[in-house]
C-alpha cells in the first residue's frame, strides 16, 4: 500500500471521500441551462398564451367585420335593386305614358285619315299651284306653305281620283299639326297609302328627299301595319330606322287605315332615337346608374352617353341624306343586345318577363340591372348601375373597418412586443434572482468538489435558496473536519508505521549484529580447531591448553549473547507476540516481572496511568536497560524503578548502586555504532536507545558517585487507547 | 618469488591464526588490528593482496577498499574480505567494491589458502 505523506497534498486534489464523482461524466451534459429553462417557461405559460389569445381575437374581429360586411352588402344589393325597380319602372312610365299619347294620337290620326278618304274635300284645299304633275306620272309638292307635304310616286298616273283624294285628305292636315306640335319628341306625321302617295307634316323636299318612283310600301313603317304583319289592325311601332324623309334615326308609331277591309294605307308619327336618348340621359338615375330603351327585337333603340362609354357604343349620328332612302335601314348587329356576351342572358330573359334583375360585367365591373316594360310598346328600359357604387358605403365601412382592424393588428402586435420585451425583462429579472444564486451554488459545490471545502454564502431572499446555500457551506465544513480527522488518522497511523519500519529495521540490524558477534568466536573456534587438525602432531601442549581457553572464551562469548538474545525476546503473555496491557504501569511491571529475577526492585508507579502507544516496544527498551543493570549489579542491590507522567511525556527512571565500572555516563544517539560503543556500553542499552528514540522519545545515562540512573523519556497517550 | 599479504583483522586471536596458516602457506605476512593501521600499510611496497576484515575499529573495510581503489597505485590491489556478515546484501556489497573473494566467518582454511594461490598465481 502506497504511503500518503502528511502535507504534501495539494489543495486543489479532490477528495477521497468525493473523489469517485468527480470522475463521473457530468451529468448536466447537453441539458438546457436555468436561463433558457425560464424564459421558455415565460413563452409557454404567458407570451404564447397572450399571442393565442390576440390573434385569435383579432381574427375573430375580421371575421366578424367580413360577416357583417357580407350581410351590409346584401342588404344594400337589395335596397338597390328596389331602388333600381323603382327608377326603372318610373322611367319605363314617363316614357310609356309618352308612347301611348302619341299611339292613341296616332289611332286618331288613322280614323280621321279614314274619315277623310271617306268624306268631302274642305271647301278650301288649298292652292293647287304648290304641286306639279311629272310627266310620266307622279306629283310632287313645290314649296312649303307651312301645311304637310305630299308626294305621288311616278309609278301612278295621277289624275282626278287622285287629286280629290289628295283634296279630301286635307281634313287632317291640322290633326297632323297638332300631333307633331303637341310633342318635341315628334319630328313627323304623316299618311303612306297604297297606291304610293305620302302626306307628311312638316313639310320636306320630296323632290330631293324621295326616288320619283318610291315604292313606300316596302319600307317598314308601312309593311309592318298591314294585314300580314298587323293582323290585329292595330297601332304599333316600328323597330329604330334610317328615315328615308331625312329625319334620321327614328321610330314610328304606325296604325293602319281600313276602308271596307281594303288597307288604304297607313299613318305614322315619328320619334327620333335623339330625343329619346335625350330623355333617358335627363333621367335622374340613382349611383349614376343609366338606362336605356330596348326594342321587342332586342335592339338598342336609344341610350344616353354614360351608356355608350360602358357598352362601348355610339347612338347612330345624324344621317346625311346624299341621296334618297330606297330600302329599310336598320341598325347594325352590334345593336343587338342578344349579340353581346355580357347581355346575352339578359336578353333572352327580356322577351319572357316583363320585368327583373340581374347582374352583368362590363370591363370587370359588375353592374346592378334592373328592367321593366315600357307600356304596351313592347320595350323594355334596362336601368345600370356601378355595384361598386351601390355597394361604396359598405364598402367605406369595410375600408375603414379593414383600417381599424390593421391599426388594431399593429396595436395588438405593439403591445404583444411590449408584452414580450416585459416578461424578458422578468425573466432576466427572475434568472438574476434564481439562476444566478443557483449557479452561484453550483460553483460552491464545484469548488467543494476540488477539494476547497471550506466556502462562504451571503445568503439569498428566497428561504429554499437561503436553505440551499448554507447546507451547502455546512456540508464543506463537515467534509473539512472529516478531512481533518482522516488526515490526523493517517498522519498517526503514517507514524505508527513508520516507527514500526525504523523499529523492525533496528531489529534487524541488532540481529544482524548478534549473528555477527557470534560468528567472530565461532571463526575463533573453528581457527583454532581447523589448525589443530591440520598441524595436531605439530602443536605443543602449552599451545593446545591456550587455544583450549581461547575456545572457552569465544564460547562464553557465544552464550553471553544467546543469554542476552533470551533476554530481550518481546513476548507477552502467550510466549508469542506482544499481547499485554497498554497504560505505562502496567508495562513497566510486566517488564520487570521479566527481568528481574534476583534482585529487589523498588517500583514506584505513575499517579496517572497514560497509554502507551508501542507497548511492546517499551516494554523491549526497558527491558533491555533492566537486563544491562542486572548484569552488572550484585544480587543484593536495589533496583528502583520509577514513573511518572506530565501531558504527552512519560518518564522512567531505573537507578542502582554498584561498584564495578560502568563506563560511559554520556548520552547514546540513535546513530551511535554499537560497535564502536561496544566496549564502553553494551548492547543491552544501545537496543534500548534505539527503540526508545524509534518510539520519539529519548535514553540518558547518568552517573553520580557509585550510582547510576537510566531515564527513559517516551510520549504517551492521555485519555482512551486508540484503536 | 611471493608477494606480500597484509591481514587486517581485529579479532586477535583469529588474526594471529591467519597470519600463522599463511606463513606456513610460505607467504610472506604483515598484520594490523584496526582500519587505519591497516590502510596505512597497505601502501607498503610488496604488499600484493589484502585480507580485510570487514567490521573493523577506525575504519571499516568497505571504507578501506574504497580508498585503496582512488589511489591509482594501488586501484588494482587484490583484496580478499572476510566477514561475520552473511547477509546478501552484504556480499553484493563487497563484490561490487571489486574484491576478488569474500569468505564468511567461520573459514576454511583450505578454501582460503586456494583463493589466495589463485590471487598470487595472476601476480607476476
Amino acid at each position: 500500500m502506497k504511503r500518503r505523506i502528511p502535507g504534501t497534498q495539494p489543495q486543489a486534489t479532490a477528495h477521497p471521500l468525493i473523489e469517485s464523482n468527480l470522475t463521473d461524466k457530468p451529468v448536466s451534459m447537453g441539458k438546457e441551462g436555468l436561463r433558457q429553462w425560464i424564459w421558455k417557461s415565460y413563452l409557454r405559460v404567458a407570451v404564447l398564451p397572450v399571442i393565442a389569445v390576440s390573434l385569435s381575437f383579432l381574427v375573430i374581429y375580421i371575421i366578424g367585420n367580413h360577416m357583417v360586411y357580407r350581410q351590409n352588402v346584401d342588404a344594400i344589393r337589395q335596397i338597390a335593386y328596389r331602388k333600381l325597380a323603382y327608377a326603372a319602372h318610373q322611367e319605363g312610365h314617363i316614357i310609356s305614358e309618352r308612347l301611348q299619347t302619341i299611339a292613341a294620337l296616332t289611332n286618331v290620326l288613322s280614323k280621321r285619315t279614314g274619315a277623310a278618304l271617306d268624306g268631302k274635300a274642305p271647301d278650301s284645299p288649298g292652292p293647287r299651284d304648290r304641286f306639279r304633275l311629272g310627266k310620266d306620272g307622279g306629283l310632287v309638292t313645290l314649296y312649303d306653305n307651312g301645311e304637310p307635304a305630299s308626294f305621288y310616286s311616278r309609278r301612278v298616273k295621277v289624275g282626278d281620283k287622285q287629286l280629290k283624294r289628295m283634296e279630301n285628305l286635307a281634313v287632317i292636315d291640322l290633326t297632323m299639326v297638332l300631333i307633331k306640335t303637341s310633342f318635341e319628341n315628334v319630328i313627323s306625321v304623316y299618311f303612306n297609302s297604297s297606291d304610293y302617295y305620302t302626306k307628311i307634316y312638316p313639310y320636306v323636299d320630296v323632290q330631293k328627299q324621295f326616288r320619283d318612283d318610291e315604292d313606300v310600301t316596302k319600307f317598314n313603317f308601312y309593311y309592318r301595319a298591314d294585314a300580314n304583319h298587323n293582323p290585329a289592325r292595330k297601332q304599333v311601332w316600328t323597330e329604330p330606322y334610317l328615315d328615308p324623309a331625312g329625319h334620321g334615326w327614328i321610330v314610328s308609331s304606325i296604325a293602319p287605315v281600313w276602308r271596307e277591309n281594303k288597307l288604304e294605307g297607313v299613318v305614322g308619327v315619328d320619334i327620333s332615337v335623339g330625343s329619346l336618348a335625350q330623355d333617358l340621359k335627363d333621367a335622374d338615375l340613382p349611383w349614376e346608374g343609366f338606362a336605356i330603351l330596348v326594342s321587342p327585337a332586342g335592339k338598342i333603340i336609344a341610350m344616353p352617353p354614360r351608356a355608350e362609354e360602358t357598352l362601348g357604343l355610339r347612338n347612330l349620328p345624324p344621317h346625311r341624306y346624299t341621296a334618297p332612302v330606297d330600302a329599310n335601314t336598320f341598325k347594325p348587329a352590334s345593336y343587338d343586345i342578344s349579340a353581346r356576351p355580357q347581355l346575352n342572358e339578359l336578353a333572352a330573359r327580356l322577351g319572357n318577363e316583363a320585368s327583373g334583375r340581374s347582374i352583368v360585367t362590363f370591363d370587370g365591373k359588375r353592374h346592378l340591372v334592373q328592367f321593366d316594360s315600357v307600356g304596351e310598346s313592347g320595350w323594355k328600359i334596362l336601368v345600370f348601375s356601378r355595384e361598386d357604387r351601390v355597394l361604396s358605403s359598405a364598402n367605406a365601412l369595410q375600408s375603414t373597418l379593414h383600417a381599424r382592424g390593421i391599426l388594431l393588428a399593429l396595436i395588438l402586435s405593439a403591445m404583444i412586443g411590449v408584452f414580450i420585451w416585459i416578461a424578458f425583462r422578468s425573466s432576466q429579472r427572475m434568472n438574476t434572482a434564481l439562476a444566478e444564486p443557483v449557479s452561484a451554488l453550483s460553483e460552491t459545490i464545484r469548488r467543494i468538489g476540488e477539494g476547497a471545502l471550506l466556502q462562504t454564502f451571503s445568503g439569498n431572499e428566497i428561504r429554499e435558496i437561503d436553505e440551499l446555500g448554507h447546507q451547502i457551506v455546512q456540508t464543506g465544513v463537515s467534509l473539512n473536519d472529516a478531512r481533518l480527522r482522516i488526515r490526523a488518522q493517517e498522519e498517526i497511523v503514517a507514524d505508527a508505521l513508520d516507527r514500526e519500519i525504523r523499529l523492525n529495521a533496528e531489529l534487524k540490524d541488532f540481529t544482524r549484529q548478534m549473528v555477527h558477534e557470534i560468528r567472530n568466536p565461532l571463526a575463533i573456534i573453528d581457527s583454532s580447531m581447523q589448525i589443530m587438525l591440520r598441524n595436531g602432531e605439530n602443536i605443543e601442549l602449552g599451545a593446545i591448553r591456550n587455544r583450549a581457553s581461547r575456545a572457552r572464551e569465544a564460547v562464553a562469548r557465544i552464550s553471553e549473547i544467546v543469554s542476552r538474545l533470551a533476554l530481550i525476546q518481546p513476548t507477552g503473555a502467550s510466549g508469542n507476540a506482544y499481547e499485554g496491557a497498554t497504560d505505562l504501569n502496567k508495562v513497566i511491571t510486566d517488564a520487570c516481572n521479566r527481568s528481574v529475577l534476583a534482585h529487589p526492585v523498588e517500583l514506584k508507579l505513575s499517579g496517572s496511568d497514560p497509554h502507551v502507544r508501542n507497548p511492546a516496544a517499551l516494554g523491549l527498551a526497558l527491558t533491555n536497560v533492566l537486563s544491562l543493570v542486572t548484569s552488572v549489579a550484585n544480587d543484593s542491590t536495589l533496583i528502583t524503578v520509577a514513573a511518572s507522567s506530565a501531558g504527552t511525556m512519560a518518564t522512567i527512571s531505573v537507578s542502582f548502586t554498584h561498584d564495578v565500572g560502568l563506563t560511559g555516563t554520556e548520552e547514546l544517539s540513535s546513530t551511535t555504532s554499537y560497535n564502536d560503543k561496544r566496549l564502553s556500553a553494551e548492547p543491552y542499552l544501545f537496543v534500548a536507545n534505539k527503540i526508545i528514540t524509534v518510539l520519539g522519545g529519548n535514553l540518558k545515562t547518568e552517573r553520580q558517585a557509585e550510582r547510576t540512573t537510566y531515564t527513559i523519556h517516551v510520549p504517551v497517550d492521555v485519555g482512551e487507547p486508540e484503536a | 618469488m611471493m608477494g606480500t599479504i597484509l591481514c587486517i583483522e581485529d579479532e586477535g586471536e583469529l588474526r594471529e591464526d591467519l597470519v600463522d596458516e599463511l606463513r606456513q602457506a610460505g607467504y610472506n605476512v604483515k598484520e594490523a588490528a584496526d582500519g587505519v593501521a591497516g590502510l596505512s600499510m597497505a601502501t607498503d611496497e610488496g604488499v600484493c593482496l589484502v585480507l580485510c576484515d570487514v567490521r573493523l575499529p577506525g575504519l571499516d573495510g568497505i571504507e578501506l577498499m574504497k580508498r585503496l581503489r582512488s589511489k591509482r597505485d594501488q586501484s588494482s590491489l587484490a583484496v580478499i574480505f572476510l566477514t561475520a556478515f552473511n547477509d546478501p546484501e552484504m556480499l553484493h556489497t563487497l563484490a561490487g567494491l571489486g574484491a576478488h573473494d569474500v569468505f564468511v566467518k567461520p573459514v576454511d582454511y583450505d578454501e582460503l589458502l586456494a583463493s589466495v594461490a589463485r590471487v598470487q598465481v595472476g601476480f607476476p
